[in-house]
């Protein structure tokens, strides 16, 4: 049974159909990868998962739950945490400040035991904090838990902002290009990380990624997207092997 | 310093107050405090009754434009609601103890109604409706002369706490100093609880607070009526600091002289917002002294307050976004480090406020 179903989802700004027709389905256990050249309408379709676009046409179904409609506040309470093309954290919060976001589906306290920070609230943040560390942790952020996100260098941002998504404890993670920007060493240890995240957290992965070393290495399936519709899907090297596939990247 | 930043327990990152030194610190500056009235005179302490009414407004202020991020220039007019509840339900017998916190929950009811549309709105076009909101209510009561007496103004009877009359300058300034501590520590709550964060995440990113479950309707709005009632709660006590009010004490320069308050103050800090109302309350008075020094042809000019907040307001801007607060840090930080420190390492970040909230 998949965790995501997206059926023939579309989406039109005037004239431009940015993405046409398209549907996969992610498994629970499983690293699915979009790829595609540049305005291919990967992000798009990120952004129409996370509800941050409205779809002309087509369903999207998470968990058995239709999410077509809902508000984009709501997609995160039922599991689904996401990181941005271009990093989009809280700038003037530490570290730590930015994963405990991460918990915010999980709060329970009322209005009253936060402005008198009671105790049942108390034991609310320890919980808070302890599984914020734990994924400060497994992101290797210790040193930076109590920095500002505004003095930090670009890898260890993007780094916080998986840990904010981790933070959420999902069912399903939207990447939006994990390794842009990383060094070679930084995008092998995310490699680890990814595997990880499948096979100890039991977290399925949906991303977009450019990183075609990256994505054979860590992807079960593959999606190739151009001009907004499926080129091709399958295994990572027969999707990288297509015809279609090198004619977009390359062209004829 | 060292023994703090060890930590062996989550329980350690709860608290308010991190250590000793700091506790006998909070201590020993709040007995300065309670201390002030049998140390200086009355017309000093009477500012000190201002900066603690306006740190209280400006908390308002920052928990919306420090805290969330929304703009708002109708701080005068949750002022004034708060002023003029507490004036009409005093001047037909309520005690101050219930009217204190009706004005509050007007305010507050008024916050969540300019919230609520509010919502499609950011940065100028925010501005432009809570100016006009504050135009509204200023005009509303001027009008509403049942209840405000209009221009002709409502004298406010004496507080009294549970039949305690505070009938003197002494009495008032504790009292004002009492409710701003509870405010502070309040807010303060606030702030390191879920619903500061998401204040935060909502000032620094919408789209990513969003994506990470915050429903920003419900958080803009809780925003607007915290900052609303704080704000309602100052009010209500500087109507009983000036005894006499009438509609023109709320006008468009109290709303600036808020903005300038958090600003100056230092965006986003809770010391900064008693930094910035003592700012306020002082520069006039600084302004006064040096009227004797300034030619005439300037000193007798009107408005030379107002120039003298707008330029300063620029300049805050311009050369020291962190505020007084801000300032404040780095000298600490430079003297903690006194003499290892290299001129590079305090200069500011360039960080302006985002234009895209404005």
């Amino acid at each position: 049974m998949a965790i995501l179903d997206v059926e023939n989802l579309s989406i039109r700004f005037g004239g431009l159909v940015a993405v046409d027709q398209v549907s996969f389905q992610v498994m629970p256990d499983q690293i699915f990868t979009i790829i595609g050249p540049n305005g291919a309408g990967k992000t798009t379709i990120f952004n129409l998962i996370s509800r941050l676009y409205e779809p002309t046409s087509g369903r999207i179904v998470f968990k058995g739950t239709d999410i077509t409609r809902r508000p984009p506040h709501q997609i995160a309470r039922l599991g689904m945490a996401r990181t941005f093309q271009n990093i989009e954290l809280f700038e003037h919060a530490t570290v730590l400040d930015n994963v405990l976001l991460g918990r915010h589906v999980h709060a329970r306290a009322g209005f009253l035991s936060q402005l008198c920070y009671l105790p049942s609230l108390r034991r609310d943040e320890k919980a808070f904090r302890e599984v914020a560390e734990g994924v400060i942790g497994f992101m290797d952020l210790e040193s930076y838990r109590r920095t500002p996100i505004h003095g930090l260098p670009y890898g260890i941002r993007k780094n916080v902002e998986l840990a904010r998504a981790l933070a959420l404890e999902p069912r399903l993670l939207l990447l939006d290009e994990p390794s842009s920007g990383l060094t070679p060493t930084e995008a092998r240890a995310l490699a680890y990380r990814l595997k990880a995240i499948r096979d100890r957290l039991g977290i399925a992965i949906l991303m977009v990624e450019h990183n075609l070393r990256l994505v054979s290495d860590v992807s079960d399936h593959v999606l190739a997207v151009n001009q907004g519709r499926i080129l091709t899907s399958g295994s990572s090297d027969a999707v990288q092997r297509h015809p279609d596939v090198v004619r977009a990247y390359i062209g004829e | 310093m060292a023994s703090n930043d060890l930590r062996i327990d989550h329980g350690q990152d709860l608290v308010l107050v991190p250590g000793r030194a700091a506790a006998l610190r909070w201590l020993l500056i709040g007995a300065l405090f309670v201390a002030l009235p049998w140390l200086i005179d009355e017309y000093f302490l009477s500012q000190f009754t201002f900066i603690c009414i306006y740190a209280i407004a400006g908390l308002g202020m920052m928990v919306l434009l420090g805290y969330t991020g929304l703009v708002s220039f109708g701080q005068a007019a949750f002022l004034a609601i708060g002023a003029y509840t507490a004036g009409a339900l005093e001047t037909a017998g309520v005690p101050f103890v219930v009217a204190l916190p009706a004005a509050g929950l007007v305010a507050a009811g008024a916050g969540v109604m300019i919230g609520l549309p509010a919502l499609r709105m950011t940065g100028l076009f925010l501005a432009i409706a809570t100016l006009s909101f504050a135009f509204i209510v200023e005009e509303v009561i001027t009008r509403w002369t049942s209840v405000t007496r209009g221009s002709l103004g409502l004298i406010m009877p004496d507080a009294t706490l549970f039949g305690w009359a505070i009938d003197s300058e002494r009495k008032f300034y504790l009292l004002c100093l009492g409710i701003l501590v509870l405010c502070l520590l309040g807010v303060a709550n606030l702030l390191r609880s879920p619903i500061g964060r998401a204040f935060i995440a909502i000032r620094d990113s919408r789209i990513a607070a969003q994506s990470m479950g915050v429903n920003l309707a419900i958080y803009q709005t809780l925003s607007f009526a915290i900052g609303a009632a704080l704000t309602g709660f100052a009010g209500a006590l500087l109507a009983h600091k000036l005894t006499f009010i009438t509609p023109e004490q709320f006008g468009i320069n109290v709303s600036i002289e808020m903005l300038t308050l958090v600003v100056v103050g230092g965006l986003g800090s809770l010391h900064g917002v008693v930094f910035g109302a003592a700012f306020i309350i002082l520069l006039p008075q600084v302004i006064a002294g040096l009227r004797g020094l300034l030619p005439d042809a300037i000193a007798n000019q009107t408005g030379i307050e107002t120039a003298a907040f707008g330029i300063i307001l620029i300049l805050f801007i311009i050369v020291e976004p962190g505020g007084i607060y801000g300032r404040w840090q780095s000298l600490r930080r430079y003297w903690s480090e006194f003499p290892f420190c290299k001129a590079g390492s305090f200069k500011r970040q360039r960080s302006f406020l985002k234009s895209e909230r404005w």
